[in-house]
This record gives C-alpha cells, structure tokens and sequence, in this order.
C-alpha cells in the first residue's frame, strides 16, 4: 500500500496576493489518503521552497476538525503535527484528512512553496510520495517576477 | 517525400493495378499478385507506433485489411483555396488479425505538410472485411518521451514516439506518466457503406476494397515527388478536394460560478490545442455520422481577467468542407467530410443561473485559486453544427488557465462530493 500523492496533472494552486512579512498564514486541502486500506506513519514532510518562505509547522486536519477560516491564522493546536501522524484512511473515503501548512514570507520578494515531499513508512518499509501544491506569498511591493511560480503573482 | 514514395510505391504496387470506386468502395478486377503485395506490414525502419486498433463488424472481431494514409495538416490546408486539389501521403496497407487486432505505423520523420504545428498527424484508416469498408480518422502527436512534449515540423528528438493529445497535457504534467498511444475501433458494420464490385471480386480481393484512394494513385506518385498540390484529376480513380469553410460553432467547454467577490477568468495561449470530432457522409448516405476525430490548435490569445460569473465560456471553431471523389466506369461517388479549420477570435459567454456545490473549502481574501490541470469546470462541450453533432475535448497540450479571484473571504466548493481541488465542477462563493 502507498500514500497517493498528487500529479502535476491533478495538483493545485494557491496564490496570495497579499502577504506581507509580518503575518503567519495557514493552507490546507491536501488529501492525505492510501491508495487501499493500511496503514502509514508520516516521517517527514519536506516542502520545496523558492525565495524567502519558511515552513513554520506541518499539520493534519483531520475531518473532525474545523477548516480554517481566514488564513492569516497559526495552525489550530488540535491539528496533529504531521511527523509521526499514522493514516489510516483509504482515498475513496469522504472526506480524507488534509496536510495542512503554516507558513511565513520572511524577506523582501515574493516566495512560494512549490510541492512538498512526504516520507512515511508502510510495513516496515520507507518510501515517499509528491505532492504537486502551490502556495505562492506574493510581495505586494515587489516588481513582477520571471521565476515559475512566483509569476503567478502577476497573473 | 522522395524517400518515402519510393517504399509506398513498392507497397501499393498491387494497388495500382487496382481501380479506384466508390470513397468506400471498390472495384472491379484485381489479380491475386496484387492482393499479396501489401502484406502485414508496411512499417520500416524509423516507423513507430501511432495507432493501436480493432476492426470489428457489429462487436465482433473481424480480420481484414487497413489502409494508411495521412492528411496534410490543417495549417497546410489552411492555406490551399476553395477547389483545391491535394494528395494524402500514403503510408501503405496492413492487415488486422483474426481477434481483428492491428497497429499502425508511421515515420516519425515526415514532410512538413502533413506535421502540424503541435507535432500532430492526422492518421486516415480505411478497413474493409472485405464485405464493406469504413473510415476513421485519428490524430496522434509525436512526442519526445525524454521531455514529454510535442515536437513541432521539422524537429527531432531521440526515442520520438507518438501519443493521444487529448491526454498529452496530462502526460507532460505528470512526473512519471507517458502519454498513451490512440486506440480505434473501426466498425464495418455500422456507418459503413457497401463494396461496389462483382460479388466474385469481393471474395477473391477484399484488399480491393482498399484500393479506393483519395487521390488518383498515379497522380499521388507525382504528388509525393513534386508537392502537396496538383491541378489535374484524373479521368479514373479518386482524388481529394478542398472546400468552403463554415461557421463558426460554439465549442462551450467551461462554466464559471462565481459572485461579485468570486469571479474566474480564463486565459488561453496560442497553441492550446482541442479535439474536434470529424463529420463524415459517405456515399449514399442520407445523413452525416462522427467519424473520428482531428486536433485543431488555437492561433489566437485572450485573457478574460476576472471578470466571469455564472457564465458558460466557448471557444468559436471554424469548419471546412472537404471531398474524395472517386472516379470508376463513368460514376462518381463522393464523401464529404467537414473538419476544424481553426478559432475564430476571442471567447464568447452565455449567462447561467447560479449553481452552489456543496462540499467547500474556505477561501481568503485577496487569494487566487486554480487547479493545475486547468480544468475547473470544463467538460467536452461538443460542436453543434446543425446536421451532425461533433465530439470536441480541449486537449490543454499548451497554456489555457483557469481560475478565480477573491475579493473577500469565501468558499470554493466541489461538485459530486469531491473538494474544488478534485471536483468535475466548481463554485464560488464571497
């Protein structure tokens, strides 16, 4: 069994078109589900960054929880951290968990997150799956950028 | 062309002592030499894969024979006028197993009349059970599997192969996903039409059902040395015809619910590619059927901004006529088909009635969302030409996004149960 990840194909994006330096935001939406029933434990959860963003906390919301109301919002503490989280839901199963970040633009430019991988192990195993997420932080004093994704915040 | 018309002629051989019929039909008197000279297999060094097939009458495998052969491209068609005389390029004849089973195989290094500008061919199949015949048409990209994208006329990439462009887009996408070959059935008892011939003929010769040509055989080998166009006709045999263009048609292929806080726009590039079904009515047919299908890509640009709720998006395709005649003992049976000739400008919009799905996600205030297939809310909208109804699929090989806007916090929400990021439809709310 794996964790299902998510092709370039069925990936989405996010993009904020005002996020200055001094607020955390939060995204979620990130299916989180097997391809059959098991079980995986999440070791890791390893963003890809472009420009001046950090990755503050990586979490789980689970369809018991809330969803997010605002966005420039901390993670709530009830979300589980992702490292360590064990899944047990099927892809199929309405609604799955979601991976959820939080997220701060810490310099001058616009930054983004483009994918993240997640490692996890799966009968003893270790093994990791993409996920083709976008989540843009655009410099609303910044001049247009030519650097995929961070043109986004022109478009 | 003179690499290649030297291996068809040897091919066809046979066929060239054929006589040319009906579009679909045949003929009169063919040896047995002529029906042996296609065999299996035209396929020859630098030939790959394009087109995975099965040839069937009524849902039943049948054997038979397919012949190959492929259409200028739309550009070069484009530029020929009303009346026009053009050659396909004959690739040859193959035969499908007893399970009815067959693969076609083209060079991946062609003339650049019949490449078009996304690496496209249009593949003409014309199979027979030797009972009666029938055509299709297939569009397949040529693709570097390396990189996964098109590669455009005149190009060359190692390990080139051929895809489905309706699945391109995803493919390219994908990090780890090859773009899928065609796959037709040809059906030779439906839509079909009857072999003209003795009923002696037809046992002994169904590659004589093949024989029809779009273009007078002779002719074609003159054409394959000298050109895309000829002024002549010849007094037997087929040949194909430009006509005049129609249109244009709405292809509706989005729809955007949204509010005065939640708009979409939609933006396409030059080069984004659809696929259009291909009308086809076949001699002696009262009506026309769908036939296959051609990829037409855009030549304009536009870019709606945020500005679209609750409003169907259609994308206006023009269509061109086109003809085979085939010539024999003094009659003349024509097929006509009609096929995208290409956009017209700009997007057009009808208003809908406001939809809200059920299944949300919050959104924020000054964010801007999209998926990156670019298909929130787009389906295959079809082409409604009045006397046939047309398949139409955008096929998304290059640029066309969509997405939506918030001016105030809202929700997107997914149709089907599914969230906006994996929902067939979707709406917006602020």
């Amino acid at each position: 069994m794996a964790l299902r990840g998510l092709s370039d194909a069925d990936g989405f994006w996010v993009v904020n078109h005002a996020a200055n330096t001094a607020q955390t935001w939060s995204y979620e939406d990130i299916p989180l589900c097997l391809d059959r029933p098991g079980a995986v434990t999440v070791d890791a959860v390893r963003p890809h960054l472009v420009g001046p963003v950090t990755v503050t906390r990586a979490g789980v919301r689970t369809p018991d929880l809330p969803q997010l109301t605002v966005g420039h919002e901390p993670l709530p503490a009830a979300y589980p951290d992702a490292v360590g989280y064990r899944l047990v839901v099927a892809c199929g199963a309405q609604p799955v968990p979601e991976i959820a970040l939080q997220l701060r633009r810490t310099g001058s430019g616009s930054a983004a997150v483009d994918g993240l991988d997640v490692d996890y192990r799966a009968d003893g195993r270790k093994a990791h799956s993409s996920f083709a997420v976008t989540i843009v932080l655009c410099d609303p004093t910044a001049s247009a950028s030519s650097t995929a994704p961070l043109t986004r915040c022109s478009g | 062309m003179r690499r290649y018309s030297g291996r068809w002629e040897n091919a066809m051989t046979g066929f060239v002592q054929a006589i040319c019929a009906a579009a679909l039909g045949v003929v009169s008197s063919v040896s047995p030499a002529a029906v042996a000279a296609p065999g299996p297999s035209v396929a020859s060094a630098g030939d790959t894969v394009a087109v995975r097939g099965s040839l069937v009458r009524n849902h039943h495998a049948v054997p038979g024979q397919i012949k190959v052969e492929l259409w200028p491209s739309l550009q070069a068609l484009h530029a020929l006028p009303d009346g026009a005389i053009f050659h396909s390029f004959h690739v040859g004849v193959l035969e499908a197993d007893n399970r009815g089973r067959f693969t076609v195989a083209v060079p991946t290094d062609l003339p650049a009349d019949y490449v078009g500008a996304d690496g496209d061919v249009d593949i003409q199949l014309t199979a027979s059970d030797g009972t009666s015949a029938t055509t299709m048409r297939v569009t397949a990209i040529r693709v570097d599997p390396t990189v996964l994208r098109p590669v455009p006329p005149g190009g060359r990439a190692v390990g080139t192969r051929w895809a489905q462009p309706a699945k391109l887009s995803d493919a390219a996408l994908s990090s780890t996903g090859v773009p899928p070959l065609p796959e037709v059935t040809m059906d030779v008892g439906a839509q079909a039409a009857p072999l003209v011939g003795t009923p002696a003929n037809l046992g002994v010769a169904p590659a004589a059902s093949l024989g029809m040509s779009p273009v007078a055989l002779r002719a074609s080998l003159t054409a394959a040395r000298e050109g895309l166009t000829s002024p002549t006709v010849a007094m037997e045999g087929c040949y194909q015809q430009t006509g005049t263009r129609h249109g244009p048609y709405q292809e509706t292929y989005a729809t955007f619910y949204g509010t005065g806080n939640a708009k979409g726009k939609v933006h396409m590039s030059q080069g984004s590619t659809h696929t259009v079904g291909i009308g086809t009515k076949l001699p002696g047919a009262a009506t026309w059927s769908s036939s296959g299908t051609r990829s037409v890509t855009s030549t304009v640009w536009y870019d709606s901004n945020y500005t679209i709720a609750d409003a169907n998006v259609y994308n206006r395709i023009w269509q061109r006529y086109y003809y085979t005649r085939c010539t024999i003992g003094g009659r003349t049976d024509t097929t006509t088909f009609t096929q995208p000739d290409g956009f017209a400008d700009g997007p057009g919009y009808t208003r809908v009635a406001h939809v809200n799905y059920m299944t949300c996600s919050p959104t924020f205030a000054s964010h801007s969302y999209g998926r990156n297939k670019n298909i929130n809310g787009a389906y295959s909208g079809g082409l409604n030409l009045g006397f046939v109804y047309l398949y139409a699929q955008a096929g998304w090989t290059t640029s066309t996004d969509m997405a939506y806007y918030f001016w105030a916090a809202g929700r997107l929400c997914g149709s089907n149960g599914q969230l906006w990021t994996a929902a067939p439809r979707v709406s917006a709310f602020a």
